[in-house]
Parts: structure tokens; C-alpha cells; sequence
């Protein structure tokens, strides 16, 4: 898959993998260490896909959906992550990285919250009328609700592969010769080491 | 036994429960895979538990469709669980609206507020349990199988499409197989329990488990570690040991509740210091 109309059916697939993160299945589908590496054997770069998904995965392992908690999108993260560092006018995967992390927090604030206000007075009206009697397809609600969220991620997704994919064919983005550029490797580099440590920690027995 | 002057007893309290079929488990299994589909933060998942419940209500109350509104807006209230253990919820929930149904009409307020408390009290025992065992210990855990699988699979030279796919296969096998199994015979037991949830739930050893799959998790991840700093050192014993620093650094970082991306900047920063000093770290 390679081209434009390939980003933006591998944007589609993420956002369609993205309702299991919270609103359906959650049978992990969603999660960066699997969405990662599918995309990058998709497009045909799977050292990238394996990369970006697994730091991702590590860094992000930690944030628990509990109750009213929304943790940055993982699998927005590793999505963007992937796709913006492979296809057309591909972003140093050093860069691709702290974009996706940025899009994944980005998501959290400008679909997930927003979204979950709205079905919370939703669900008042619909509580209500079920309570007058009236006829509520429960069905119709919920798949109405899984295309809302599917149609917003893919939206941002869209959004930010046009708006940061140009940057790979900058010449200051084309490799990390700068010092912010060795900087940003650093932090890739770092960052599996990082998520490790934060993954052992998390797994440890409490007396 | 019946005494006189006290209502008699219905007739699903003397064991002549209805019978779930496999139809109907299909359809309220099916359904709580979409659970957390109508989220929200007033009722949380309690909307969605209606939805799951419409299966059941509508063989229990077929013949009175008020009755049948009247039960629905029961369930469409707040209600909160871990999604993977909705299942024991929604079966104890089937059980107490089939004794509702099959009750006479003076039983049927007492009923009806013993399944709201049951609901209201199960739910919490069971989002507490199955938060620490599959978000606390079951997903870190197949993080680590994965990442234990991609290490050995490195090590032994197989390919890189051999080692993705083992990886992501293999967690997504290890991860979901007790998962599904405890959302189909979830509903069973569920069922089975009824009003005896909270010793049903009481009777399973969930703090061993945890624990256990917590220790193989830390194990894994440890081992990991090791095996690919052992690696490393061959070549770079200074590579290795800003590796093992950033290992500590990120358990100091949990320990201390520092987001990722704080840990994620602040490695950047290094790196630019690093790099304006004259050196990097640059593994790949």
C-alpha cells in the first residue's frame, strides 16, 4: 500500500482500531504493539512499524481506561507514529514518534472527552424518554455512537497527516543531523529503556 | 416453608429457574462486547447495560410490554464494571429480572431494590478485581511475553516478519483466550450464582492469581533486559550502561507517577545537551 489514498485508508484502519481502545470488542486489536507493526507490513516498512509501535506500547502500557480516567490514545499515537514515517514524503521516525505521542494526547482532548460530555447528556434525554415510555433503538444509539467516533478519529488523523506530512520533505527533516535532530534521537533511543523500567515497576508485587 | 399471612414463594425461588439457551447466551455475549459503547460520565456504562439486557427483558416480559419499559429503565442507570467481567454482572442481573418476572406483584418491590443494591455492590467488587487482574497484571504481563518472544526470536535469528508476526500473534492469543473465556462462562456463572454473587465472587482465589502473573510479568521484562544489555555490552559497556540508567530511570519515573512524555522530553533535553558536548547515543 503506498500513496496518498493508502495513507488514508491506513488512517481508516486506525481509526476502525481505535473503537476497541474504549467503546467496543477490547480485544486489544487497538494496542500499539499490535497496530504497529500490521501497519508497517502493510506499507511495506515493517522495521518502522515493529519500532514505532513497540515504544509506543511501552511508554503508553501504563494508562489505565479506569472509570472516568482517559489516558492519551495509544493507538492514535502509534498510528500517526507509523504513518507518518513511512508512505509519501516520510518524517524521520525520531520525529514520527513524538508527533504521534502529541496526536495521541491531542486525541484525548478533542474526541474522547468532548464526545463522552455529549453521550453523558444524551444519555439523560434517552433515560428519560425510556422512562415516559417512548421507544429508544438502544442498538441504533450505539452504532450511531461507534461511527461518531470512527468519523472524529479518522478526521484528526486526516488533518494531521496533511498538515505534518509536508515537513518530511524539508530539508532539515530529511535526516537528524542537528542538534535537535541528535536530541530526538536520543530520546528514541532512550525511550524502550524508559518504558521497560516503567513496565517492570508496574508489574511488581505490592505488599 | 409457606406460613400463613407471609406471600408464597415464587416460583423460580424454588429452584425452577428458566433456562438460558445457547441463543440467547450468543446474543447478551455479543452485546457486552459493546458495553462501554454509550460511555458517559453521568451513567458511565448504564446505558449500554440496557442495551445488553434488552435480549433477556424481552423473553422475561414479552406478554407486558409496560412491564418490559418499566424493567429497561432499571437497568438504564449508572452502573460501572470492568468490561471483561460484565458478563458475571449481566448473568446475576438475568437471574434476579427472571425471579422479578415470574414473582407476584407485592414481591416484586423488594426484588426490585435487591437487584438494584446487588448491581450497585457487584459492580464495584468486580470492576476492583478485574482492573488489577487484566489492567493491572494481564495486559503488562502479555507486553512482556511479547517483547520476551521479539527478544528470543532476535536472539535465535529469525526473521523479522517471523519475530512480528509471533509477536503480535502471540499476544494477541495469550491476551484474549482467558479473556473470552471468562466473558462466555461469565454469564453462566453469573446466572448461576444469582443473589449468592458476592460469595460466589468471595470464593475465587483472585489475589494469588494476580499475583502470580504479576511475578511472571516482572520476570519476563527483567529477563529481557538482561539478555539484551548482555548483548549489548560485547560492544559498548558505556552504551549499556546509559541503557541500564534509563531502565532505572523509568522505574523511578513510575514510581514517582511522571507522565511518559515528561520522561520522553526530558530525554530529549539530554540528548540535545549530548549533542552540543560532542556525543549521542544512537543504538539503531
Amino acid at each position: 500500500m503506498t500513496g496518498s489514498l493508502g495513507l488514508a485508508v491506513g488512517a481508516a484502519a486506525v481509526a476502525a482500531a481505535e473503537l476497541d481502545a474504549t467503546l467496543a470488542l477490547q480485544i486489544m486489536v487497538s494496542r500499539a504493539i499490535v497496530i504497529g507493526p500490521l501497519l508497517g507490513l502493510a506499507f511495506g516498512d515493517l522495521t518502522t512499524g515493529v519500532l514505532v509501535g513497540l515504544v509506543v506500547e511501552l511508554l503508553s502500557h501504563d494508562k489505565l481506561p479506569v472509570g472516568g480516567q482517559i489516558p492519551a490514545n495509544a493507538t492514535v499515537s502509534a498510528g500517526a507514529g507509523v504513518l507518518l514515517a513511512i508512505g509519501p514524503q516520510p518524517l524521520p521516525v525520531s520525529l514520527a514518534v513524538p508527533a504521534g505521542l502529541f496526536l495521541g494526547w491531542l486525541h484525548e482532548r478533542l474526541v474522547d472527552n468532548p464526545l463522552r460530555r455529549r453521550r453523558g447528556r444524551m444519555s439523560r434525554v434517552v433515560g428519560a424518554g425510556i422512562r415516559r415510555g417512548a421507544e429508544v433503538s438502544l442498538g441504533g444509539l450505539v452504532a450511531r455512537e461507534l461511527v461518531i467516533e470512527f468519523g472524529a478519529t479518522l478526521a484528526l488523523l486526516l488533518a494531521a497527516l496533511l498538515a505534518l506530512k509536508p515537513l518530511g520533505v524539508q530539508p532539515w527533516a530529511a535526516e537528524a543531523r542537528t542538534v535537535l535532530g541528535a536530541g530526538l534521537w536520543t530520546a528514541l533511543s532512550l525511550a524502550p529503556w524508559f518504558g521497560a523500567g516503567m513496565l517492570a515497576h508496574s508489574l511488581r508485587v505490592k505488599r | 416453608m409457606t406460613t400463613p399471612g407471609t406471600p408464597a414463594e415464587p416460583a423460580v425461588m424454588k429452584g425452577r429457574r428458566p433456562r438460558m439457551g445457547p441463543g440467547m447466551r450468543w446474543r447478551l455475549f455479543a452485546r457486552s462486547f459493546f458495553i462501554q459503547s454509550l460511555w458517559s460520565f453521568e451513567n458511565m456504562q448504564g446505558l449500554a447495560f440496557g442495551y445488553c439486557m434488552e435480549p433477556w427483558l424481552r423473553r422475561c416480559y414479552g406478554g407486558s410490554r409496560e412491564r418490559g419499559r418499566q424493567a429497561l429503565s432499571r437497568h438504564c442507570v449508572f452502573y460501572n464494571t470492568q468490561p471483561y467481567m460484565v458478563g458475571l454482572g449481566l448473568g446475576m442481573a438475568c437471574a434476579l429480572e427472571a425471579r422479578i418476572a415470574e414473582s407476584a406483584e407485592e414481591e416484586r418491590a423488594p426484588l426490585e431494590e435487591r437487584l438494584e443494591a446487588l448491581k450497585k455492590a457487584s459492580s464495584g467488587a468486580l470492576a476492583a478485581i478485574g482492573d488489577s487482574l487484566f489492567w493491572g497484571a494481564w495486559r503488562p504481563f502479555c507486553a512482556a511475553l511479547a517483547l520476551a518472544v521479539a527478544t528470543a526470536g532476535l536472539a535465535m535469528g529469525a526473521g523479522e516478519r517471523a519475530v512480528a508476526a509471533a509477536c503480535v500473534g502471540g499476544y494477541l492469543v495469550a491476551y484474549n483466550v482467558p479473556v473470552l473465556l471468562l466473558r462466555w462462562r461469565g454469564l453462566g456463572i453469573g446466572y448461576e450464582w444469582g443473589d449468592r454473587i458476592a460469595q460466589g465472587i468471595g470464593d475465587i482465589p483472585w489475589q494469588p492469581c494476580i499475583k502470580l502473573v504479576r511475578l511472571g510479568g516482572m520476570g519476563l521484562t527483567f529477563g529481557c533486559a538482561a539478555a539484551v544489555l548482555f548483548s549489548i555490552m560485547g560492544g559498548s559497556l558505556g552504551q549499556a550502561g546509559g541503557f541500564a540508567l534509563a531502565f532505572a530511570a523509568g522505574w523511578a519515573a513510575r514510581a514517582r507517577s511522571v507522565t511518559s512524555r515528561k520522561m520522553y522530553a526530558a530525554a530529549a533535553l539530554v540528548g540535545v545537551v549530548a549533542a552540543s558536548l560532542g556525543t549521542a547515543v544512537r543504538p539503531w
